[in-house]
Parts: structure tokens; sequence; C-alpha cells
């Protein structure tokens, strides 16, 4: 794994180069949009003047309330039609920037974290791969994302991207009148391994809320849900503060989850410093970690040369990467190999 | 007599009759939970004596100076191996044969040929497997024993416990010297 002084150096002899250069082209596009803009909205305001002045030559006013200004209706109807062209030019210059900055930078930065790995922006984990994972119910009615990396550290195969999951709800009024309520289900990281121990169960690592405020009522509450299984207590104290785990088996459930991989899930928690959902399910683990920002996304109205910005995108990308090494996925003395 | 007095001695009396089935039942439920731990233990234990022959069959060849700890496991397996055992000697016999594997792991240190064979590598990586799945079945044991035993110590479970005679259970320890580091030489040099 790379340091955060390692990415320093990275970034002063590799990155700052190349932000130099997606810097220019940043001020070009906004320059160049500022001009569309101007030169759009000159023409829009032409147009209408035009058309009052056509209108006033049809009509002999500006504008008739007794007939239809066939002029002005004309201009509006241009003026709807060119605003859709407008905002589709604005918006693929600005992603000629993004993809430029995330293809140059991020997958810069993911190849030196790992040259294993690959970064794809446009990409996303699979709709079914989130459903698989069973960590989020219900199934979302949208389901969007991108920066996808994959590839292999070591012996794991891994993947993941950032995911923004949402699913609908019907209300209906007194009057009868349904009422669609859409509530986010996920946004963050949603991240992908291939776990070094063969199972057949399924084992849900979720945070636990019921049993810090309630103690020994909230373990109760626990035991009563059985959507992920049976409750599985386990002995590590401080783990068992901060996690309530679920499964399909006692003896396989306490299998993966060795004392170590415990400890190792309660450090990684505390690193991140987020409410982390933890699933193991056909041999893989799932781990999904919310976010309440875009993940690297760049500036667009401000510089993108900003060592604290790309450091916080290389910390993000470290984090999510480093599972791998934090919870010793590629350690394989086991059968699975 | 009038039916709201018989009504009044007999309210608390179902339902203490009620409270006692139910703690009877937890009391025996838990104690299942326990017994089918420990069966799961057993299974694993056995799962382990069986690749032990394979092992010592692959290993023998290498390893010259190390035969005394190979034959001290054939015997701990055929010791295993004998029926009747209690649960408690079958323990026994597990942590002696921990400690003798944990030897042969570190010797094979010394023998490169060893760490080069497929047929051995993939023996210890079953071992490796079984030996988690143990500990896996051991923790899960234990815990199934604190929650037996919270049952036969806690009121007020703990009075319907002392009318059936249920007592608490021992847990299954990792016995003290294999907490520590194993003094590979000393093994050896005690043995030659």
């Amino acid at each position: 794994m790379k340091t955060e002084s390692e990415f320093k150096t990275f970034y002063r002899t590799t990155l700052l180069p190349l932000l130099q250069e997606i810097e220019k082209l940043r001020r070009r596009i906004r320059v160049n949009n500022l001009l569309i803009t101007t030169v759009y909205f000159g023409c829009i305001a032409s147009l209408f003047a035009l058309s009052l002045v056509v209108n006033r030559m049809i009509y002999g006013v500006w504008f008739t309330d007794s007939k239809a200004n066939v002029p002005v209706i004309i201009a509006v109807i241009a003026a709807i039609v060119s605003f859709l062209f407008y905002i589709g030019k604005i918006h693929a210059n600005k992603c000629t920037f993004v993809a430029r900055y995330k293809n140059e930078i991020i997958g810069s930065i993911v190849r030196f974290i790992d040259e294993g790995l690959v970064y794809d922006a446009g990409n996303l984990i699979v709709q079914q791969e989130f459903i698989a994972s069973r960590l989020f119910y219900p199934t979302p009615d949208r389901y969007s994302g991108d920066d996808y990396v994959s590839g292999s550290i070591g012996n794991t195969a891994i993947a993941f991207s950032e995911i923004h999951a949402i699913y609908k709800t019907e209300t209906s009024g007194a009057n009868g009148k349904k009422t669609e309520i859409w509530t986010s289900l996920f946004d963050g990281i949603f991240f992908k391994a291939d776990f070094n121990k063969d199972f057949k169960g399924e084992y849900f690592v979720l945070p636990d809320m019921a049993e810090r405020m309630f103690g020994w009522a909230g373990t109760f509450l626990q035991s009563a849900i059985k959507r992920y299984g049976e409750l599985i207590r386990l002995e590590d104290t401080e783990f068992e503060k901060q996690f309530v785990v679920y499964g399909s088996d006692q003896v396989e459930a306490r299998y993966i989850l060795s004392a170590s991989l415990m400890k190792r899930l309660l450090d990684f928690k505390r690193r991140t410093g987020k409410r982390i959902n933890i699933s193991f399910v056909k041999s893989h683990l799932y781990i999904a970690i919310p976010y309440n920002k875009a993940l690297f996304e760049p500036r667009y109205y401000s510089s993108v040369i900003s060592e604290e910005k790309t450091t916080e995108y290389f910390l993000d990308l470290e984090m999510a990467i480093g599972i791998v090494t934090d919870l010793n996925l590629n350690t394989r003395i086991w059968s699975k190999q | 007599m009038e039916p709201s007095t018989i009504i009044f001695i007999a309210a608390p009396l179902v339902f203490l009759l009620l409270l006692a089935i139910i703690l009877s039942n937890t009391l025996t439920y838990r104690r299942n939970q326990a017994d089918n731990a420990f069966a799961s233990v057993d299974v694993y234990l056995k799962k382990r004596f069986d690749l032990i022959p394979n092992l010592v069959a692959a290993v023998q060849q290498y390893m010259g100076h190390e035969k005394s700890v190979l034959t001290e496991i054939t015997a701990l397996r055929s010791e295993a191996m004998r029926s009747g055992l209690s649960g408690e000697e079958v323990i026994e016999i597990n942590n002696r044969m921990n400690r003798a594997l944990r030897t042969v792991n570190v010797a094979m240190e010394n023998y490169p040929d060893l760490k080069s064979n497929t047929n051995i590598l993939q023996l210890q990586a079953s071992l490796n497997e079984v030996e988690e799945q143990l500990s896996a079945a051991r923790r899960t044991y234990n815990a199934a024993v604190l929650s037996f035993n919270n049952g036969v110590q806690l009121f007020p479970s703990n009075v319907i416990a002392t009318i059936r005679g249920l007592r608490t259970r021992s847990y299954l320890e990792t016995p003290e010297p294999e907490r520590n580091n194993v003094d590979v030489r000393g093994l050896f040099n005690s043995r030659e």
C-alpha cells in the first residue's frame, strides 16, 4: 500500500503537470461556455425583439390580447428548441473536461495505488451484484453509479464503484390521489471482493444501533429480526458494541469471523469513521461505505490544481483498495487458493 | 368458595406454572444448543484426525530428526480413535495434538523440499481449514455454554435448574501452553 507522503511525491512529479494541462482545458472550456452563453442569450434577446417588431408590423401593436401573436409564438418555440441545444452543448463541453480529469487523474491515482487495477469512469458495479449482497431492502427502483475500479490485488479479485440507489413508495392521500416518495437506499462506495475462505451460508455484519441505545432490550429486538437469519453473538465485546451479526449458521459465521478478522473490521470501521455494512455471500465479501458527497468529481468552477483535494481522492480510493490488506484477504493458507 | 376467590388463588398459581414451563423449556433449549455445538466440535476433531495419517506419511521421508514428534502424532490419533472417550478426554488429546502439529509446522520451515511439495502444501491447507473450523466450532460451543450457564445461574431460571439438577458446564479453553510461542528447539531436544 502507498502512504500519504509517497502520494505527495507522486502528486508533485506526475499529477501536477497533468493537472496544469487539465486546468488549461478547464479555463478554455469555461471561457468557451461563457461565450456560448453570451451569444445564445444575445441571440434569444434579439429574436424576441425582432418578433415584437414583426408583431407591431402585422398587428400594429407590440403585443395583442385579441389575436395570436404568431411571431412571438415562433420566437418562443425557437427559444425552447435552441435552449435544449444550448444546454446540451454546455454539458458536452463540461463532460469533456470531467472525462479527461477522471481518466488522467483518478486513473493515475488508481494505478499508483496498485498496478493491477483498472479504472473505468463510466462503469459501475451491476445492480445484480448490489442485490446479491442482500444488504439493502427493498430492491432499488433507480440505480446509478460511476467510477468503477476493478482488478486483482495479489490473489484477491476486487471491484468497487460509487453507487446511488433509491426506491419508491406510494402513499394515497385523503382524495385518493397517489403520491410517489423517493427514498435513498444507499449512497457511497460499494465494494466487492473474493473472500479467502469458502463458505455456503449468508452472513451480515451491520452497524449496531439497538444494543448501544437500549442495552439488553436492544439485543432482544435484534434477535426478533429474522430477515438476515439468526442473531449471532460473538465473544469480542468491543466488536459486539459496534456491530450486530446475523447469519444462517452459528459455526460457519465464526469460521468467517475469526478473532483476527473481527479486530481488523473494528480497526477498519474506526479508520473510516463510517457506518459500514458488510455481508458475506457465496464466498464473496461485500462492503457498503456510505458517503454524503459526490465522489471523485472534479471542481468545475475553481482550479483543479489542489494538492488537498487530490489527496482527498487518493485517501478515499486508498481506503477502498486497502480493504484487501486491512482485512488480510490475500492470506490463502486455507483450502481456497 | 366464591368463584372470584378461586380465580384469585388460581391465577397466580397458573402464572407460576406457565413461568416454570417456559423457563424449563428455555433451559432445555439452551442445553440442546450446547450439545449440538459440542457435536460439531467432535465432527471437526474427527475430520482433523482423518488427515493425520496422510500428513505423517507425506512428511516422514523428509523429517529425519523429528521422527519422535511424528510417532507421537500417530499415537495420539490412535488414542483419539478409541471408542468411549469422554468429552474432556477428547479435548485433552486434541490439545496435545495441537502442540505436536504446531511443532511439525514450525519444523517444516527447515526443509525447503517440503515447502515446495504440492501434496504437503495441500495437506497443510486442509489442516489449516479444519483447525479454523474447529476453532469456530469451539467458539460456538463456548457461546452456547455461556447462554446455558446464564440460565442455570441467574434468577429465576436457577430455581428450575436446581430442581432439574442441571449444572453449569465448563468452557473449551485454549490451554495455557498453546497461548505461548512454541519453543521448537526445546521440544525436539527433550525428545532426542
